[in-house]
């Protein structure tokens, strides 16, 4: 008969691990049930301002009101790198074109006929941090057609 | 977090589960398992049928990703399927109990075993169904890529976006697979969710509990109850499971890949070849295209190792049985094929943007080269993620020492075969990792979902090596095998 040490041993470590991992999953589940229980009868509103911040919130609000659905808009960012992507999340279905031209971009005169007819303005600051909002003068320039959104109708 | 929220999430789950119960019914191999093993499966095939149906009609015919479309798609299967069940009952009165694979008996002291490990699954699993009813989206993945794909498709009403197709908008990832964000705007749209209402969120847990249903039903047929239960609940445990980048919380499509690649493994794996069987798990696979870019290449993997089963298959068997086994391979390949067409067809009109083209700088030399030359720069960091104590909580070190001590499992064909189809997603992060220009980030970025995505067929072969260290401890009363039969894949 084999020896059954090597398969004690190891259910030994299963055990083991169940006995860690088990409470601590649970653990876990109490914890998010304890803030769902405390979220109760939120609006969605309301929980983007208790887990981001209200004054971020309010400033995505007011740029939601400024920036029409069907409206491009510019976008940078400061020092934190990928800020600028938590707030156009924030501002979809907006869509959103890089202030700084990108190597990728089909046609690099196209994009700059593109870009001074934006109206729109939005500056990540950082993670969580309220954007900066900015309107411009939306112009054609001279030799660029009209961006569609600046077509009338 | 209000009533009316939480139920739209659940009806969110329900517009997929439902009418995939109802395709479940069409399918023989699916229909005969009971409820709760089904409901994985059901889960999976309603997102493909819905979603893609609705991907085809849109990037084909035109049809507006709206609410009327989108009922009728779910309506279908669920009348389709009622009215199978009807029409068997009908023509042979109540169904009889079918043998289930993996089906046995159990002793008493099994049953409350399993009854404690079911509670502690649930239990675990209600942590990200709370945070996800509760916390609005906060992952990097999710609200870089995949929530805005979702946003631009609902706003225009169609796949082929106009924002996607020109290249002077800032968006990233443009030609990723966009089934599971066309399923998040199918629930947006059922349910009218407003701008800031998240009613998709239990939709992406769902994934994970459906995950869960597969495995254990995979780890059952593979290893018998016992087995499948502790391995099952071993899984469930990792925090990065339940709330990492890629977790359940998350919107990302990692965890959708792994549980479409897993269901579509153990289907072609571990069930007997037959077409409808053949049918479900090509359906499966075409659901793993359209949800990653990976999908492709796994679903090709699983292909290949079919094919080496059905080989091994033809080598013991009589002649002809092969032309009915070659039949139940192709039907497999069919849905690949299609989804792979359809989104080579919708891509074609997407520019890239600023992404890592992986296939455009895949070279053979280049990429030996790297896979050998970058190992002191790969091996720490992917030990380093790998035994993550704050993600795993040890999961990995002890998958690697039952992995060990049972070693004799892999004498089993079907064992191997998991083995090695849970390594694959390693493998193909690895071929990445040899050409990426930004190593150290995209390692860990990745890593730790390249091994979500290969759960169900590893947790499998640990419920194998775990069945074997069971039955050789003499701690428990010796396990019965499934009675049904002596299943040929354990041969």
């Amino acid at each position: 008969m084999r020896s059954r040490w090597l398969p004690r041993v190891a259910l030994g470590v299963v055990l083991a691990y169940l006995l860690v991992a088990v409470p601590v999953g649970l653990h876990n589940t109490v914890l998010r049930l304890r803030t769902a229980a405390r979220t109760v009868g939120l609006s969605a509103g309301a929980m983007r301002a208790r887990v981001f911040g209200s004054r971020y919130v309010a400033a995505i609000e007011r740029i939601r009101r400024a920036i029409p659905a069907d409206q491009p808009y510019l976008i940078s960012e400061l020092d934190e790198p990928g800020a600028q992507l938590w707030v156009r999340f924030d501002l979809l279905p907006r869509r959103a074109m890089l202030l700084r031209r990108t190597a990728s971009e089909p046609d690099g005169d196209a994009g700059d006929c593109w870009r001074q007819q934006v109206r729109f303005l939005v500056v990540a600051v950082g993670v969580g941090r309220p954007p900066l909002y900015y309107e411009r003068p939306a112009v054609v320039p001279p030799g660029c057609p009209p961006a569609p959104w600046m077509r009338p109708g | 977090m209000t009533a009316g929220s939480v139920a739209a999430n659940l009806g969110g789950v329900a517009l997929f589960a439902l009418p995939g119960l109802g395709l479940a019914e069409l399918l023989a191999p699916l229909r005969r398992l009971p409820l709760p093993r089904r409901l994985g499966y059901a889960y999976l095939l309603g997102v493909l049928a819905l979603a893609g149906s609705l991907f085809a009609a849109s990037h084909l015919f035109g049809a507006s990703l709206r609410r009327p479309a989108i009922v009728l798609l779910a309506v279908v299967p669920i009348v389709l399927g009622l009215g199978a069940r009807a029409w068997r009952w009908r023509r042979r009165g109540p169904a009889a109990p079918v043998p289930v694979p993996g089906r046995a008996q159990r002793g008493r002291r099994q049953r409350i075993l399993a009854v404690l490990a079911l509670a502690a699954i649930i239990g675990i699993c209600l942590g990200p169904l709370a945070s996800a009813l509760c916390a609005p989206l906060a992952d990097w993945d999710g609200r870089m890529t995949w929530g805005p794909l979702a946003a631009y498709l609902r706003h225009e009403g169609t796949v082929d976006a106009a924002v996607l197709r020109d290249a002077h908008w800032w968006v990233f990832h443009p030609r990723y697979p966009p089934l599971v964000p066309l399923a998040q705007v199918m629930v947006q749209e059922a349910f009218g969710a407003g701008e800031d209402e998240q009613l998709y969120r239990a939709f992406y847990v769902a994934f994970w509990v459906a995950l869960l249903l597969v495995l254990y039903d995979g780890a059952r047929r593979a290893a018998g109850p016992r087995a499948a239960t502790l391995a099952t609940l071993c899984a469930a445990l990792p925090p990065f499971l339940s709330f990492g980048g890629g977790g359940a919380t998350s919107a990302y499509s990692d965890m959708a890949l792994a549980a479409f690649y897993g269901a579509a493994l153990v289907l072609l794996l571990l069930e007997p070849p037959s077409l409808p069987g053949g049918l479900a798990a090509g359906c499966l696979l075409a659901g793993a295209v359209l949800t990653k870019n990976e999908g492709a290449l796994l679903a090709g993997a699983v292909l290949l190792l079919a094919a080496l089963r059905l080989l091994r298959r033809l080598r013991q068997q009589k002649a002809g049985s092969g032309a009915r086994s070659l039949g139940w391979l192709a039907t497999a390949a069919a849905p690949v094929l299609a989804a792979v067409v359809l989104l080579a067809s919708w891509r074609a009109a997407i520019p890239n943007r600023d992404d890592e083209d992986y296939f455009a700088v895949l070279h053979v030399f280049e990429l030996v080269r790297g896979a050998f030359a970058r190992l002191p720069v790969i091996v720490p960091l992917v030990l380093r993620w790998t035994f993550r104590w704050s993600d795993w909580l040890g999961f990995w070190s002890v998958f690697l020492v039952v992995m060990i001590a049972g070693h004799r499992f892999l004498q089993r064909p079907v064992a191997r075969r998991m083995l090695v189809a849970g390594l694959i997603p390693a493998a193909i992060g690895w071929a990445a990792y040899a050409v990426s220009t930004r190593l150290t980030d995209i390692v860990g970025e990745t890593w730790e979902r390249f091994l979500l995505q290969g759960l169900v067929p590893l947790a499998i072969a640990f419920a194998c090596a775990l069945g074997h260290l069971l039955r050789r401890s003499g701690l428990l009363s010796p396990h019965p095998r499934p009675p049904t039969r002596e299943p040929y894949f354990l041969k």
